[in-house]
């Protein structure tokens, strides 16, 4: 038996997987301690037999405790030793601001005020000699203002440590007398780039007070329930990585949450024979759109959170502010404008009768017949459909249009925004959508899907029956793995190839997961390689090719980069010299096969028919049907309105949807 | 307001805006030189078939709202255009900013009719001209800047003419990087053109005719909302740049903004003479920066478009700092000049509405070139970059340290990727305490950033300013600390102009210090 638990900020999800298939529980997020939900929910469902403890050899979590902890500033206190004449770096960053006509612009504060970041003498060179030896006696002096601070964490970030990371070595045992964690960029993040490895590390290091104290509280607990006392937890890289890799370097679990929901995606579409995918996560307040391609999500090195980078491996993930709660409004120049803000979770819609009055897309599909009041999300009460007629009614009138009308304005002008988002990650990078599945999840996605797929020209929308719990699913779908990289910047034809074979060897040797409870013979390695031509500032990742690395190994990556440069930016210059900005490498396991099909609790008493708009001609009717009856070779004509207990579909007059053989619903578009 | 409905208008505002955004990505995606792909030295914009701004997309404020000339000037220059025709054009005195900034604007046709105009615009790393990079900071006139290209048609019905390609790609230093770079500004048309004509599709060119309206006259709503919310006045302020690299300064712009209901007018009456140095703004140049100034005290929100634009009215006189005669060199203008006469309209928009404007900002983007043979392969190197200072103190905090102000923000080259390039080492990288004006609130500290050569010696240009001038202090706050160039030899400072040009040896180091913001309110 395997237990996936994701925290979000309104539900906590559980999904339970054995023999006997798939089980979807839902419990409300406890904020002020999320640890204290989640045991309190497994408690429950124990005690329900729905869990038998002995036989759970897998738990696997998805959490936002990283991130809301960086993004509420409830941060460890942190220092940071660097190298003499360089201790701004991290407050300078690259210069750059946040918003280009914004006079009162501010910066993120910089997580480690001025006044905790030390200088110490040494440097290394760009050729990673050592320029001034390091000042031991420099780093001793540090350890009373230290201790007299009360650092409960420090960072060590010197210049070129990626190259030779002897120096902070040294410093790093030296500060051990402190006995708090210490986190070493050359550890961590050892690539090129001071400002963004500085921040990664300085991030690392204030996390582990918190996450390490929430982790463990997690594990004891769980082991006080019978439950496995060690945990995988979700990688912001889309790998399931061990609590222990987590408390110790808890920046890879910075984005969780979206990561899980990417892989859920990835795994259902893979297994429904759709490589090519893109996401869309729509929920309450907020959208997010990612790319999968060839069966493998798009990642970045490139994130940012709270405005801080975090350089380590992360899934591509574009956010922008639509989601059900979003408000719309007119504004001061005469158009509707719908979202950024949101009613969020409270008040939440008009429709929810919690003293929301301003009308919210879910308010807009409830008046127009896409959602059924008596059926709400999550063991929501009724929706009241007056409530949401009267909030739409407010911007209906000014615009003199009727309520219905207005409320399909309000869909048009969130659709035309979540378009622009998907065009970002797609044809923005040189993909045409058109190649694409949309697999959409999360409780708004499945009703915007196809209208979206419309305006993009995709052809195909997929809904799983797991929709709305597709983040938690996939922290079971995910492969359990590590990744480890070495930054070089060398001109890839000047390093000798022992060399390269050597720094792959240690980054396979530091990746494996044997000791982890993984099979030698089960581990997986994948490698690539971060080239670019010498003169650009921005590298591409590029598989390295199987086979023995000699001269004809150096060819064949050299022209794959070639290759992939002509895809992504349409030209390449094969007589330019390439160099190797880094070496990544990735040990993983592959999760076990499984079904996947969710039993889904039958819903009673729901209509065969009810009147639904979809243009401004009026209300057609459209078939309702529940998600549960829905079984394999199924087939839904739109206009139709297919209810489940944590989502609900929306098929337009036109569409045509059949269920698969692993229960997803794939919608022709029309 | 038009025929247009506040449902359509928001979805075409999208779609309209992201026809901008997909050009631009794409010229980004396909450039061939780091100054477009890394720096995004370069815009993309939407234009009626009337030439009209409907959209933009930029990275730098440098680029904000000065395409609409350029396009004027292919539209007076072509009589007739044809599908596939693309106008490409430099001249400052003719659309353009400075010659390095390449222009194309190409025609859209739905069917047989003229739907809209595409155009973007890009940095390339030379235009030929005296200098390597053709920043010469010691140009006497335009022709030593570069090559100077009026507009012509540079792609015919979809064929390029190889003749003029041949005899631009003949004038500059790096023709092959140049081609590359022009052909994705060409793709960039190309990918506008395509998606205009979608939109035509799915809209219909009627519709379509209208959104491009109902977009730009709802950007005018707006802004005349939000001039009408200021309080009504006049005032003026003066400022001034150091000199102009040839010993004569300073030179003082001034500005007069008066807000007149929902219209603005700025005029820079009493503003210096053109220069004989390269400082000279042009006057697409001195339009940007005086847009910048407007949209950072209004909404910045609001879709920067010609109806943004129509309730401003400016007053440049002829032959002065801020709008030249030809053929006065101007490459500088948009790098220093831009950034004082954002300094001076925002210096007279304090004394109107004090809470929308902080104290002036570093006032400068600090241009250091490096340039010699690298000692580790014997090829020659060019390395160029801006530094960042301190921005002005705001009625409500301190000013931001160390960041790009004003016109420009683009990102600074970490010190291990300078390394690892070129052959200089980073001595010191660092804010410059209390260089920010004191206040109630302090103004932002500069950067001070030490480099130098190893193993030979380098050639070093330097073109920066408030060396002597300082930024301003604003309600009785302090001025910023001016920046200081300075030579350290044997343990010595030696100080440099702010202008200047030479050489650096082994062993020395080039320090360059940055201006503090001013500061907001009396100190404590």
């Amino acid at each position: 038996m395997a237990i996936g638990i994701d925290i979000g900020g309104t539900f906590t999800d559980v999904v339970v997987l054995d023999a006997g298939g798939l089980r979807l529980h839902k419990f409300p997020t406890t904020p002020d301690d999320p640890a204290r939900g989640v045991l309190a929910a497994l408690a429950e469902l124990i005690a329900r037999g729905e869990i038998e403890p002995r036989s759970v050899n897998r738990v696997a979590h998805g959490s936002t405790v990283a991130t809301n902890a960086v993004l509420e500033g409830k941060l460890g206190k942190t220092a940071l030793v660097t190298t003499e004449g360089f201790r701004d770096v991290l407050e300078i960053g690259r210069q750059n601001r946040p918003s280009l006509y914004d006079l009162f612009f501010t910066r993120p504060r910089p997580i480690v005020p001025r006044e905790l970041r030390f200088e110490v003498p040494e440097r290394v060179g760009a050729d990673g000699a050592v320029v001034r030896p390091l000042d031991r006696e420099a780093v001793a002096r540090l350890l009373p203002a230290l201790r007299a601070n009360d650092v409960q964490a420090v960072a060590v970030c010197f210049l070129f440590s990626f190259l030779n990371p002897a120096h902070e070595h040294e410093a790093g045992e030296i500060l051990a007398e402190l006995g708090v964690p210490i986190t070493l960029s050359s550890d961590l993040l050892p690539e090129f780039r001071e400002y963004e490895r500085t921040s990664t590390t300085v991030i690392n290091a204030a996390l582990r007070p918190v996450v390490g104290g929430y982790l463990a509280a997690l594990e004891g607990g769980s082991a006080r329930l019978g439950l496995p006392g060690r945990w995988g937890v979700m990688a912001s890289s889309g790998a399931i990585v061990p609590a222990t890799t987590a408390e110790r370097e808890p920046a890879r679990i910075l984005l969780s949450g979206p990561a899980g929901g990417v892989e859920g995606a990835r795994g259902v579409g893979l297994r429904s024979g759709f490589p090519d995918l893109i996401t869309l996560d729509m929920g309450g307040t907020s959208c997010d759109v990612a790319l999968v391609q060839g069966g493998a999500v798009t990642r970045t090195v490139g994130g940012t959170v709270g405005g801080c980078p975090v350089a380590l491996p992360m899934t591509d993930v574009h956010t922008i502010g639509a989601g059900g709660g979003s408000l719309a409004r007119l504004d001061p120049g005469g158009a509707l404008r719908v979202g950024p803000e949101s009613a969020g979770a409270d008040p939440g819609p008009a429709c929810y009768g919690r003293g929301g009055h301003e009308p919210t897309v879910t308010d807009a599909h409830l008046v127009l017949g896409h959602i059924l009041p008596a059926f709400p999300l999550g063991g929501l009460p009724p929706l009241d459909r007056d409530a949401a007629r009267r909030a739409i009614a407010r911007i209906a009138a000014p615009l003199g249009m009727t309520v219905e009308e207005a409320a399909l304005g309000i869909l048009a002008v969130a659709d035309a925004a979540m378009e622009r988002a998907i065009r970002v990650i797609s044809v923005e990078r040189g993909q045409d959508p058109g190649g694409f599945a949309l697999l959409a999840f999360g409780g708004a996605g499945p009703l915007h899907a196809v209208s979206l797929a419309r305006r993009l020209r995709i052809p195909r929308v997929l809904i799983p029956p797991t929709a709305g719990v597709l983040s938690a699913l996939g922290l079971l779908l995910a492969e359990v793995g590590h990744d480890t990289s070495q930054g070089i910047v060398r001109p890839l034809r000047s390093i000798p190839v022992a060399e390269l074979d050597m720094i792959l060897d240690r980054l396979r040797r530091r990746a494996e997961l044997v000791g982890q409870g993984a099979p030698r013979e089960a581990v997986r390695f994948a490698a690539v390689a971060a080239l670019r031509y010498a003169s650009q500032a921005h590298e591409l990742d590029v598989a390295i090719p199987s086979g023995d690395v000699g001269p004809e190994w150096v060819a064949e990556l050299e022209a794959a980069f070639h290759e992939a440069h002509a895809q992504r930016y349409g030209h390449a210059a094969p007589e330019e010299e390439v160099e190797l900005v880094a070496l990544r490498v990735r040990a993983s396991v592959p999760p076990a096969e499984a079904d996947l099909q969710p039993a889904l609790l039958p819903a009673s008493e729901l209509p065969t028919t009810c009147p639904a708009w979809f243009d401004r001609k009026g209300p057609i009717p459209a078939r309702v049907i529940p998600r549960a009856n829905l079984g394999p070779g199924a087939r839904i004509e739109g206009p139709a309105v297919v209810v489940g207990s944590d989502a609900t579909a929306l098929l337009p007059p036109g569409s045509q949807g059949t269920v698969d053989g692993h229960g997803v619903l794939v919608v022709e578009v029309g | 307001m038009n025929g247009i409905d506040p449902i359509a208008l928001e979805v075409l505002r999208h779609a309209l805006a992201s026809v901008a955004e997909e050009m631009n990505a794409n010229l980004v995606r396909s450039s061939y030189s780091p100054n477009i792909k890394e720096r995004r030295d370069c815009s993309s914009a939407l234009f009626t078939a009337d030439g009209e701004l409907v959209a933009q997309a930029e990275s730098i404020p440098v680029h904000l709202g000065a395409m609409p000339f350029s396009v004027r000037s292919a539209l007076g220059a072509v009589r007739e255009w044809h599908e596939g025709d693309v106008v490409v054009l430099n001249d400052p005195y003719l659309g353009g900013a400075h010659l390095p900034d390449l222009t194309f604007v190409a025609p859209v046709f739905a069917g047989a009719e003229l739907a809209a105009f595409v155009a973007c615009r890009a940095h390339h790393a030379d235009i030929g001209g005296a200098a390597p990079g053709s920043l010469s900071p010691s140009a006497g006139d335009i022709y030593a800047e570069g090559l100077r290209i009026p507009p012509v048609r540079l792609w015919k019905r979809g064929d390029f003419d190889e003749d003029l390609l041949r005899l631009l790609l003949h004038n500059v230093r790096t023709p092959d990087e140049r081609w590359g770079d022009l052909r994705a500004q060409h793709a960039a048309c190309r990918t506008g053109i395509a998606r205009v004509r979608d939109l035509v599709a799915r809209y219909g060119a009627g519709l379509l005719r209208e959104g491009m309206a109902g977009v730009i006259d709802y950007s005018e709503r707006r802004m005349r909302t939000e001039i009408r919310c200021l309080p009504r006045g006049s005032a003026e302020f003066e400022d001034a740049l150091d000199d102009d690299g040839t010993g004569s300064g300073p030179l003082p712009i001034r500005a007069r903004v008066e807000l007149q209901g929902d219209r603005v007018r700025v005029d820079f009456a009493g503003t210096a003479p053109q220069a004989r140095g390269p400082i000279n703004a042009g006057l697409a140049v001195t339009t940007s920066a005086v847009y910048f100034a407007l949209r950072a005290v209004t909404d910045p929100t609001i879709p920067p478009n010609a109806g943004c634009y129509r309730p401003i009215e400016i007053g440049i006189p002829e032959g002065s700092l801020v709008n030249p005669r030809p053929p006065a060199p101007v490459v500088g203008g948009n790098l220093e000049t831009s950034q004082r006469i954002v300094d001076v309209v925002l210096g007279a928009l304090a004394q109107i509405v004090p809470d929308r404007v902080p104290a002036a900002s570093q006032g400068t983007m600090n241009n250091v070139a490096i340039g010699g043979t690298d000692p580790r392969t014997g090829r020659p190197y060019a390395f160029y970059e801006t530094i960042g200072g301190g921005a002005g103190a705001r009625p409500t905090g301190d000013g931001v340290d160390g960041v790009h102000t004003g016109m420009t923000n683009t990102l600074n080259t970490p010190v291990e990727a300078l390394e690892l390039a070129y052959p200089l080492r980073v001595e010191r990288y660092e804010l410059r305490p209390s260089s920010g004006g004191e206040g109630r609130f302090r103004g932002g500290w500069g950067i001070r950033r030490d480099l130098t050569p190893l193993g030979h010696t380098a050639h070093v240009s330097l073109l920066t300013d408030r060396r002597v001038g300082r930024p301003y202090g604003l309600a009785g706050g302090e001025p910023g600390a001016p920046g200081e160039n300075v030579l350290i030899r044997d343990g010595e400072e030696i100080p440099l102009p702010g202008k200047a040009e030479f050489d650096l040896r082994p062993g020395e180091v080039l320090s360059v210090r940055t201006p503090g913001g001013g500061g907001y309110g009396p100190p404590a």
